[in-house]
């Protein structure tokens, strides 16, 4: 019963029965903070159009507009249900900026919203040469610690840093068009740019090891 | 047709418009309100109104709107401590009666 | 009439509707609170113009209990009932005690939850204690701003977990103060440097206090603030540099008695030593040795220097990772705010400044500068500000909960800005499972017995179905204040139980309960006590007045008039200087019967001087 209700108000403002627009957090006619309803999506969220190519500023600032109207201390004085809108709005906004303006987490959300967990347990396994290529590069960063060479950690930090680029230019042609066709070889780019964002953070931590040494 | 600003009045205005980082001066006026008919207003002002009187005090200007002056002329405001209660107070000739905090009068 | 403050344009409140607001600094040493005046963030003076109020709090023989400079001074004598440094035992258990720094004076309740202290009023929890504290402020708070405050917002260093945050809240509620947000120290530090008011930028606040170090990582965008990292060391502080030059001097005094009172002199020296190189390249320290020998041992301060710069260094690496946490390199800083009394010393300053390099911002008493920040926010909270101002905070540190084998699995992790929200699947191990326990922890570490423990709690009512089958969705939700929210739901069934959680240290409403029904019990104290007050600022008022109005009017009077005036208000002196409240309040009485010949004479020649040689002409000017 609650759920028709739910679904029979979609679209239109809970107080004054207007339209909504995008994005749909506020009534642009009264106002009103409307309650988040769960099939909309983190675009929906902020108000962008569906799409791997974000312009990242626009994201952002978008966000922070959004989140100046909607944050819990715009309502610190409000009655309870305005407060639990404006919580559950902030979060999804925050959800919405981490998870759209990472390129790994932004590809991989638009695999998931086509029901493709590319990164999920059961697929780690299959890709061999992206095993051997995880182990040719573990091995080079533990040999540079051993020898504390800075120089040759740069280095390291460079390739890596060029790989992982070369991904994400990849993804941007894969997923031009949404949704994606081609996902066996979407899947396998993003397990590769995971794989690359961990060694980043395994080389930062190195090199904190060092520095404190 | 006089208002003044006491010299600490003065200098408060000065230091919380510096702080502030902009404002004009201050306005002063009164609204019907309050339990006992009319309260006064205190603002910062950014953008003067057309009708608004100025009175000039070295730096610092107060505005007063010309219905206000009326409940306000020979007002001395001022800037005072009570206790630990810092704060303007408005040293106003025309008050017949105030309610007992004395935010609202009657003139 | 009380007295009035500037308001932002078209935003006068009407009489009685005033939204004052005021924020506190609970500090380990010390508490203070500031409020927003005519646009002037205000840190509030006591009676003796002192700000800083020591955070330690005595319970005496006769049942009163003494907050600030005298407990700290009868702290030597009375240990036992002298609580300093509550802060370090907000939220804290037992087994933490054998962290927390410095030695521990107090006799401590061997119990479950949060750390008790016996003392010669009962047990006291660290919030009971430090409720005693936030009274205080806010007496000082109703006292300087002609009435009740609103609403209080609360700063708390950012690394402050869970449990730490809702002891605080838990706190201000005994205290009777409503919390309008916990704020993150360096963010209000921020804020009181008016950074908000920049369009945007990076900044990075580095706070050393007596006893913890914190770096926060802050951006500015739209005017919006985001805490993006923090990191710190919670046992590093301005002590360990009086510890280190302490050592030296005795080291160089030949002596390393075992008295504990000569240590703490030594400390004291140390401390004084420090604070005077601030200005001085050298000071000469007299120590008294134990036998009563007194030598003069010389401090320069290269010396100094060269005695903290282990201190110092071991601030270096939080500030690395929390420029690593937030992806950025130190050329992406645009400003860096010192904050705390231990960032005077100016070795620290010349080294902040060359790890940052750039020059660092010091124009604001790095004492006040959190509560100044929090007095700007709280009073944007209560809607006295135009200008939107928005904080965004970052969660402190990592939850999660506790999976098989005793290991943590991360659900929600440090530095995601908050609110936030994560839902995690977990399904039942054994057929038929009816029941399923969850551990909600926080930290950094994989094992359980590593991370603070939050919660635990059972949601019951699962249909029975084979192992695995199950669906159960724990959701986190943390809200803006970083205080936690977990619900259970069982999803291929629909049955849903939500489960609001509060930390295990926090404290239950039974609790809240007693300790409130216990300050009723000192109720009567209370209510005789905030008579007093009330009468003689009242009392403090009238003798003002009247001294301004015979100061210009004295000739309207009288001679008998006058003589009856003076008699009326040399009396209400008297009383005033005593402290008996219904003695002030028919002093100041009298001396307002007796002023009134005196006030309608004034109304009356005031009225005539307005009304003389004016025409309605000229009200068209």
């Amino acid at each position: 019963m609650r759920r028709e209700l739910h679904d029979l108000m979609a679209g239109v403002c809970i107080q004054c029965g207007a339209e909504l627009n995008a994005p749909p957090a506020l009534c642009h006619s009264c106002g009103a903070i409307q309650p988040f309803r769960a099939e909309l999506s983190l675009f929906d969220v902020v108000g962008l159009p569906e799409s791997y190519d974000l312009d990242l500023q626009e994201l952002r600032s978008q966000v922070l507009q959004l989140q100046k109207i909607l944050h819990p201390d715009r309502f610190a004085q409000a009655e309870a249900t305005t407060r639990r809108f404006s919580l559950e709005w902030s979060t999804r906004l925050n959800e919405a900026l981490a998870v759209l303006r990472d390129p790994l987490k932004r590809a991989d959300y638009l695999l998931q919203r086509q029901g493709i967990d590319a990164l999920g347990e059961q697929v780690k396994v299959a890709d061999p040469s992206l095993l051997m290529t995880q182990m040719m590069y573990r091995e080079r960063l533990e040999d540079l610690l051993a020898a504390k060479d800075q120089n040759g950690l740069d280095n390291l930090r460079g390739e890596v840093e060029d790989a992982s680029s070369k991904a994400v230019n990849k993804l941007h042609i894969l997923l031009k068009k949404l949704p994606c066709e081609q996902v066996v070889e979407a899947g396998s780019v993003l397990r590769e740019l995971q794989f690359l964002d961990k060694l980043l953070g395994e080389i930062d931590r190195g090199e904190e090891s060092l520095q404190n040494l | 047709m006089a208002l003044t600003l006491s010299e600490s009045a003065v200098q408060q205005v000065r230091k919380s418009i510096a702080k502030r980082g902009k404002g004009l001066g201050i306005r002063i006026g009164v609204k019907t309100s309050g339990c006992s008919g009319l309260s006064y207003v205190m603002e910062f002002v950014d953008a003067p109104n057309p009708e608004d009187m100025v009175f000039p005090h070295d730096d610092v200007s107060l505005f007063v709107d010309p219905k206000s002056l009326i409940y306000l002329d020979g007002t001395e405001l001022d800037f005072t401590r009570e206790g630990l209660n810092e704060g303007f107070r408005f040293n106003n000739p025309n008050v017949k009666d105030s309610c007992g905090c004395g935010e609202s009068f009657t003139t | 009439m009380a007295l009035m403050q500037i308001a932002e344009p078209g935003m006068t409140a009407d009489p009685h509707q005033r939204r004052l607001a005021i924020g506190i600094d609970l500090g380990t040493t010390h508490s203070l609170v500031a409020s927003v005046l005519s646009a002037l963030p205000t840190v509030m003076r006591n009676h003796d113009g002192q700000y800083l109020l020591p955070s330690v709090v005595r319970y005496c023989e006769d049942d009163k209990v003494v907050v600030g400079y005298p407990a700290q001074a009868a702290a030597g004598q009375d240990p036992h009932n002298t609580i300093a440094s509550v802060k370090r035992f907000m939220g804290r258990g037992h087994k933490d005690v054998p962290l927390l720094a410095g030695h521990l004076p107090y006799d401590l309740v061997p119990a479950e939850g949060m750390i008790r202290l016996r003392t010669r009023a009962g047990e006291k929890s660290p919030v009971e204690v430090s409720a005693e504290i936030l009274k205080v402020l806010k007496e000082l708070a109703v006292e300087t701003l002609g009435s009740e405050p609103e609403g209080a917002v609360i700063t708390v260093p950012a690394y402050f977990d869970e449990a730490q945050r809702q002891a605080t809240k838990d706190a201000a509620r005994l205290a009777g103060l409503n919390v309008l947000r916990l704020l993150a120290e360096p963010t209000a530090a921020a804020v009181a440097y008016g950074l908000d008011k920049k369009s945007e930028g990076l900044f990075a606040i580095y706070d050393l206090g007596g006893g913890t170090f914190d770096i926060s990582i802050l951006r500015l965008q739209a005017g919006v603030f985001e805490v993006l990292a923090t990191a710190g060391d919670t046992a590093l502080g301005g002590d360990d540099m009086d510890h280190a030059i302490a050592e030296w001097l005795m080291t160089e005094c030949g002596t390393q008695l075992d008295d504990p009172l000569w240590r703490r002199q030594v400390l004291q020296q140390a401390r004084q030593g420090k604070e005077a190189l601030t200005d001085q390249e050298q000071v000469q320290i007299a120590l008294d040795s134990a036998q009563g020998v007194s030598q003069v041992i010389s401090l320069s301060r290269v010396q100094l220097e060269t005695l903290i710069q282990p201190v110092l260094q071991r601030t270096l690496p939080a500030c690395r990772r929390a420029l690593r946490d937030a992806g950025l390199k130190v050329a992406d800083v645009d400003g860096v705010v010192l904050v705390g009394g231990a960032t005077r010393v100016p070795a620290l300053r010349s080294l902040v400044a060359e790890f940052f390099q750039q020059p660092v911002l010091t124009d604001i008493d790095p004492d006040q500068v959190v509560a100044l920040g929090a007095a700007i926010q709280a009073d944007a909270l209560v809607g006295n500000q135009r200008e939107d101002l928005l904080l965004m905070d970052v969660l402190p540190l990592s939850l999660g909960l506790e999976t098989m084998g005793g290991l943590v699995e991360k659900i929600i992790p440090r530095n995601t800005p908050i609110p936030a929200a994560k839902a995690q699947e977990f399904t039942t191990f054994k057929d038929g499972q009816t029941a399923m326990s969850i551990h909600v922890l926080q930290g950094e570490r994989d094992l359980v017995q590593d991370c603070r423990s939050l919660a635990r709690f059972s949601l019951r009512g699962i249909p029975p179905m084979v192992a695995g089958a199950a669906r159960i969705r724990v959701t986190f939700q943390v809200d803006a204040d970083g205080l936690l929210t977990v619900s259970a739901e069982e999803t291929s069934t629909g049955v849903r139980s939500e489960v609001l959680v509060k930390p295990s240290f926090g404290l239950n409403d039974e609790e809240i309960a007693r300790m409130l029904l216990d300050s009723f019990a000192h109720g009567a104290d209370d209510v005789a006590h905030r008579r007093l007050s009330e009468a003689r600022v009242e009392g403090e008022r009238v003798r003002e007045a009247l001294q301004s109005a015979l100061s210009v009017d004295a000739a309207l009077l009288q001679a008998d008039e006058k003589a009856q005036l003076d008699v009326a208000s040399q009396h209400l002196e008297r009383c005033l200087a005593g402290s008996d409240a219904d003695a002030i309040s028919k002093a100041a009485e009298a001396v307002e019967a007796a002023a009134e010949p005196l006030v309608q004479r004034r109304m009356d020649s005031a009225l005539r001087r307005a009304i003389a040689g004016r025409s309605i002409d000229d009200l068209g000017e």
